[in-house]
């Protein structure tokens, strides 16, 4: 009996392994009805405003909502509603405390949790999709740029997601190179008019700006050749100058 | 350090960009797979073209299409090895690079009609190719631009001009340093073709604010050959409030030659009321006799409106000025202030025998427009007028279209008693207009018992 009980034991240990073992993936996957909820840890320079708006502070750049009021620093805190199994809705808030979670992951690696809510985006659109990739964006230690890359290149992923994926490779420190490689591999012009403004705002970069013009001259989509000037004169860069001048007095 | 904010959650980018009138032109963009030799090829050749290599771009993406016809890419690279040849043909004035060109367009129009390539803009670079081909005496292209700009509209004969429109964009986010000497280069091209260009130009040499831009301005405004581009220019000289403009206004005004210019400066004076010498050049258009009459009634007008010339001033005029037509637009000027003082004016004009009898009657129209009105003096200079129809009528008309209670009983009055039949019908006919009881009484005892009218 005792042996027996000790096979069922170790059965169940073979069926369940521990939660630190298992992928975040498979932890919120056990969730078919509810809300997930987990934390980790931010870049440095991330915090929230009293209305919980999000604020990303670093060099001489911020992105989010500017408001003068203090900014709290606290973990990256997401929230995936659940239905039928399927991640329906995904909420990022910075510091806050979760109480009525179904299920609490409690801290886990910001690596993993960006990987994961990136996987997410290739599939939900709209706020949740972008509030995963902004969670992914500010995620500390992950470099965005694989999975940012690939969520790109899916055809089949929502384009809302896809034009987000295009704006934090620009933001991100992956290099310059990189970003201007990207650019072959856009096939639809809303993209490549997104990729106009990621390389824009690389700023001081003389490569971004020969790219820039580049597809202000080249770029087969009037619409996107558009962008790329309207852009460009934001560089403030004395190769645009000449550009325009080029454009508007040859 | 400026700080740049962008909106993490709402990623408001590209509406910014649509806001400025940037949009997406929703056109299918070609796709380059991995290993195929054609796609190799064809992506070395974009590459070459990026580098300004044309020549070696024309070749690769010659072999493209010589070599690989049914390929997915062969479309592009037909367009693309016509753009580089186009570029080499209009830098290098070779004209075999531009009759390539147009091969390879041509060639692209007719076996790849339905391909994006074709139906975007392939259309818009042949033009091009046409261009330069013209423009390096080749006598065909020449014939077929000058057929096709005789039946097309101008904005397809301006070629290249989206693209430019598209870069005075990219100016606007430039700083004034950067993007001014540009827009001076821009307003010099005097072609018809960059009316749009050079109004852009002046529109945003306004907004850039720089030290020179009102001389720049009034250039333009002088000597633009365009009405519009003029006309803008001297809008926005009105709205940079300096010392400098109303200067260069006021010789616009004076010494220019178009009469919807001198208007615009007419205008663009009234908007710096401010300052003494706007003030003074709008009375010196309303007198001047040199002007025409359309540029004087606006100089009346702005007076009025503007609150600049008092009632002193516009009776001054009124008596000098021997143009009817300027008299009325005086007594409009002068109505508009709305004072007792300019109304009574007006009611005296209209009194005034020796006075022209249209000027009278638009005197006693201009008298009761808005505010209150002395019945006391319309129901004496109605009496006044007696044996002047005309005069009459006009106030019963006044009188029909006011409110008060006194003009209904005045009108009562006319109506019962006046001892003009034709002032007693004009009388009853408003009457009849009126929602009162008393006018259904006075119209029973008109039919019942006429004698006791």
């Amino acid at each position: 009996m005792i042996r027996i009980l000790a096979l069922a034991a170790a059965a169940l240990m073979v069926a369940a392994p521990p939660a630190s073992a298992q992928s975040i993936a498979d932890r919120v996957g056990a969730v078919r009805e509810g809300t997930v909820a987990m934390r980790f840890r931010p870049r440095p320079g991330v915090c929230a405003n009293e209305d919980g708006g999000l604020r990303w502070i670093r060099n001489d750049r911020m992105n989010g909502d500017w408001n003068p009021g203090p900014c709290v620093a606290g973990p990256a805190v997401v929230t995936i509603s659940r239905a039928s199994g399927d991640a329906v809705s995904v909420r990022l808030r910075i510091g806050v405390r979760l109480s009525d979670a179904t299920a609490d992951l409690g801290e886990v690696p910001s690596r993993e949790a960006a990987a994961y809510l990136t996987s997410l985006a290739h599939h939900i659109g709209g706020r949740s999709g972008n509030d995963a990739l902004v969670a992914a964006a500010i995620a500390d230690d992950y470099d965005v740029w694989p999975d940012f890359r690939r969520l790109v290149l899916d055809a089949d992923a929502p384009m809302q997601s896809r034009e987000q994926a295009v704006f934090w490779i620009g933001q991100s420190e992956t290099p310059i190179s990189n970003l201007i490689a990207l650019y072959d591999d856009l096939s639809s012009p809303h993209l490549r008019e997104q990729f106009a403004f990621a390389l824009s705002q690389r700023r001081g970069d003389d490569q971004a700006v020969d790219k820039l013009i580049d597809i202000a001259k080249h770029d087969r989509d009037a619409g996107v050749r558009k962008q790329a000037m309207f852009w460009l004169g934001q560089t403030h860069s004395p190769k645009a100058t000449q550009f325009f001048r080029d454009v508007l007095t040859r | 350090m400026r700080k740049v904010v962008l909106c993490i959650l709402c990623f408001a980018a590209p509406a910014v960009a649509q806001a400025q009138g940037v949009r997406a032109a929703p056109v299918a963009a070609f796709s380059i797979p991995g290993e195929d030799p054609a796609d190799s090829l064809f992506r070395l050749g974009r590459q070459a073209i990026t580098d300004n290599d044309y020549r070696r771009a024309a070749t690769l993406l010659g072999q493209v299409t010589s070599k690989y016809p049914t390929a997915s890419v062969a479309a592009d690279a037909f367009y693309w090895r016509a753009w580089a040849l186009y570029h080499i043909g209009r830098d290098q004035h070779t004209k075999g690079d531009l009759d390539e060109a147009l091969k390879s367009i041509d060639k692209l129009q007719s076996s790849y009609a339905k391909s994006s390539a074709a139906t975007t803009d392939a259309a818009s670079l042949r033009a091009q190719i046409r261009n330069a081909q013209a423009d390096l005496g080749d006598a065909g292209a020449s014939q077929e631009l000058h057929r096709e700009a005789k039946g097309v509209t101008q904005g397809k004969t301006c070629s290249g001009m989206d693209t430019r429109l598209a870069a005075m964009d990219g100016l606007l986010n430039m700083s004034a340093d950067e993007a001014v000497p540009i827009l001076n280069d821009v307003l010099k091209q005097r072609d018809p073709c960059w009316v749009e260009l050079r109004k852009k130009a002046v529109w945003l040499l306004a907004q850039k604010r720089a030290s020179d831009a009102v001389s720049v301005l009034l250039g333009v405004a002088r000597s633009d050959p365009s009405n519009e581009v003029r006309s803008d220019a001297i809008f926005w000289l009105g709205s940079s409030h300096s010392a400098a403009a109303v200067t260069a206004l006021d010789s616009v005004l004076f010494s220019g030659a178009d009469d919807e210019v001198r208007k615009n400066a007419i205008f663009a004076l009234s908007q710096q009321k401010q300052d003494d010498r706007a003030r003074a050049a709008l009375r010196r258009a309303a007198e001047d006799e040199h002007l025409s009459r359309d540029v004087r009634n606006d100089a009346i007008f702005h007076l009025g409106q503007a609150g600049i010339a008092d009632l002193d001033y516009f009776k001054a005029l009124f008596l000098k000025t021997k143009d009817i037509e300027l008299k009325k637009n005086i007594m409009f000027a002068v109505s508009q202030t709305k004072l007792p003082t300019s109304k009574a004016w007006l009611i005296d004009i209209a009194r005034n025998k020796s006075v022209d009898i249209d000027l009278r009657k638009d005197a006693i129209f201009d008298a009761a427009q808005g505010g209150a009105i002395d019945f006391a003096q319309l129901s004496s200079l109605y009496d006044e007028s007696k044996g002047e129809g005309e005069m009459q009528d006009q106030v019963i008309w006044v009188l029909s279209q006011r409110k008060e209670p006194a003009a209904l009983d005045k009108l009562f009055d006319i109506a019962k008693h006046d001892p003009n039949v034709e002032r007693k019908k004009q009388a009853m006919f408003w009457l009849g207009q009126k929602n009162d009881p008393r006018v259904k009484q006075l119209l029973r005892d008109i039919i019942l018992k006429p004698d006791s009218l």
